[in-house]
């Protein structure tokens, strides 16, 4: 065993708030990436690099044999990077932060590989489908990730890719119709200027919540509740979370000044 | 003005009434469909682009056509110096250095691109190690606090003892950790969006069920002739019994869509057929 990992249950203080969660340290590499010691079964330490951008958690087969993930499984003769498919881990355990139920793939990941012999063994990836369950603060100056509880219920990454790649809208032959909960009263129009795309009002209805709230026809809308809105779909990206009788705020560039807006998105259809 | 200026005005504004590099900032941010935290970003004004938050990437790389797009030259070992780079929410990283490198860095990546949104890039360590973050996604958006430090490197590994292989090695280990494995992950980031049609009635909630509250001037309810105080009693053929359920009847239908209305006007039935505009 390389070294003890201690976990320690702490509170972080941000600006202005409180966060309570299980500080759990890392180790960072030359290259910027970040380790962190692993249990799975209550085996272990293993050392497994945590990566934000991985779908998926990764264990190669040494660890999967060592921690015993494989027991059910039969042999199989050919296998690219050794490739097993996914096991459920019981009990997923990153510094002091115990989870239930993660799925791992098990394979021999080429960059885990090459990571191993400059660094010594490391042996997967933590990705999302642990960490997605967590409110998690990454510290690179104090090197500790915080897990704080999450309320966060993440899909099985691999069922939905799967379901996406069969529906129509994961094909991208059919566009997705969002909603954006509440009606405000406005259309819009896009240009182009200066190469740049940029979205301006082009209507305002006549006593509907946009009027109300100052809305005029020839506004840039430059940001809807701190969105970027330069597009149509942006726009929707923006409205997408605003629900009925919720205030929005809006800056709209109006004669070269910007200008704050207060919009109010109404019950409706 | 150009919209970029004002931006940047809005931008500095912000920061300016704060302490500087202590203020946190909200990012918004998307899940794409293989489940990777994508922001926007502005580099030199010019975007946005499309990112994925990548601790997996030791630094931030952006595609050659992003670097010639924002005006940014790699120098000969291929790093790039962006003039700003702002994420969206307000977020400003001060002399904020990439790795302009599309095809052997971003392969992995492309295989996602197609249709919808492009992934133009990854944030990685250089530019993550200099705030805290915190990610919950029960929410739309992260917390980004800047640090008080300035991380070392990305170094690579030629001090690891890595023998003559040691070049080429670096620059794999400089990719990201999910670099190959595009395929496996789904083809595509996020689907093309189109918005609902409207039909430009506001709607209140009264024992009776939904109640007509005023009508948008110029749209398809007002040529319909429906009027404030019509109670609507059907939505494409379903009984509604409040507003929201009247929203759940049209949330996935498009503008150009005919739409049949029933509702009550002072103890009469009207029947109504709207074609949805175009409208928010």
């Amino acid at each position: 065993m390389a070294y003890l990992i201690v976990a320690l249950a702490t509170c972080l203080f941000g600006p202005g708030e409180a966060e309570a969660g299980v500080a759990v340290p890392f180790k960072l590499l030359t290259t910027g990436h970040m380790t962190v010691q692993v249990k799975l079964n209550g085996k272990g330490p293993y050392t497994l690099i945590f990566d934000t951008g991985a779908p998926m958690s990764i264990v190669n087969n040494r660890l999967a044999r060592d921690a015993g993930l494989l027991k059910d499984r039969p042999v199989v003769l050919f296998a690219p990077f050794g490739s097993r498919g996914e096991v459920k881990v019981k009990e997923f355990e990153v510094g002091g932060q115990k989870a239930s139920d993660i799925k791992v793939a098990v394979m021999d990941h080429p960059t885990v590989e090459l990571f191993s012999k400059h660094f010594g063994p490391i042996d997967g990836i933590v990705g999302f489908p642990f960490f997605a369950r967590y409110a998690v603060t990454i510290d690179y100056q104090s090197k500790t990730l915080t897990f704080a509880p999450g309320t966060y219920n993440p899909p099985d990454v691999m069922q939905a890719m799967m379901r996406a790649m069969l529906s129509p809208e994961g094909r991208g032959d059919k566009p997705k119709v969002l909603s954006g909960g509440a009606v405000i009263g406005f259309t819009v129009r896009e240009e182009t200027r200066d190469g740049s795309r940029l979205l301006l009002v082009e209507t305002v209805a006549k006593g509907g919540p946009a009027e109300q709230g100052g809305l005029l026809p020839g506004d840039r809308l430059a940001l809807l509740n701190k969105r970027w809105t330069d597009t149509r779909a942006d726009l929707l990206d923006a409205l997408e979370a605003i629900r009925p009788g919720q205030k929005v705020p809006v800056v709209v560039e109006r004669s070269g000044k910007a200008v704050m807006l207060e919009l109010a998105g109404a019950p409706g259809i | 003005m150009r919209p970029l200026t004002l931006l940047a005005l809005l931008a500095s504004a912000v920061i300016a009434a704060e302490p500087a590099g202590k203020k946190t900032v909200e990012v918004p941010y998307k899940l794409t469909q293989p489940k990777h935290i994508l922001v926007r970003a502005k580099i030199n004004g010019k975007g946005p682009f499309n990112f994925i938050m990548d601790t997996g990437a030791p630094a931030l790389f952006f595609t050659e056509a992003v670097a010639a797009k924002a005006g940014v030259k790699a120098d000969e070992k291929g790093w790039g110096a962006c003039e700003t780079f702002e994420l969206e929410g307000g977020l400003v990283v001060p002399s904020a250095k990439g790795r302009v490198d599309t095809p052997f860095q971003l392969e992995g990546m492309n295989g996602m691109g197609i249709g919808g949104a492009e992934i133009h890039g990854l944030i990685g360590y250089n530019i993550l190690a200099r705030y805290r973050i915190t990610i919950d996604l029960s929410s739309d958006r992260m917390r980004w606090t800047p640090l008080d430090w300035k991380p070392d490197g990305p170094m690579g590994v030629r001090n690891q003892g890595g023998g003559s292989d040691a070049g080429q090695t670096s620059l794999e280990l400089m990719g990201s950790m999910m670099k190959g494995l595009g395929g496996l992950l789904g083809r595509k980031a996020t689907p093309t969006v189109t918005a609902r049609g409207q039909a430009g009635l506001v709607l209140r909630d009264e024992t009776a069920g939904p109640v007509v509250a005023s009508v948008l001037k110029g749209w398809p309810a007002e040529a319909g002739g429906i009027k404030p105080g019509d109670r609507l009693v059907m939505v494409d053929g379903k009984t509604v019994t409040k507003a929201s359920e009247a929203l759940g009847q049209v949330e996935k239908m498009e503008a150009g869509r005919k739409l049949p209305l029933s509702l009550d006007r002072e103890g009469k039935r009207l029947e109504v057929v709207l074609e949805l505009a175009e409208g928010y």
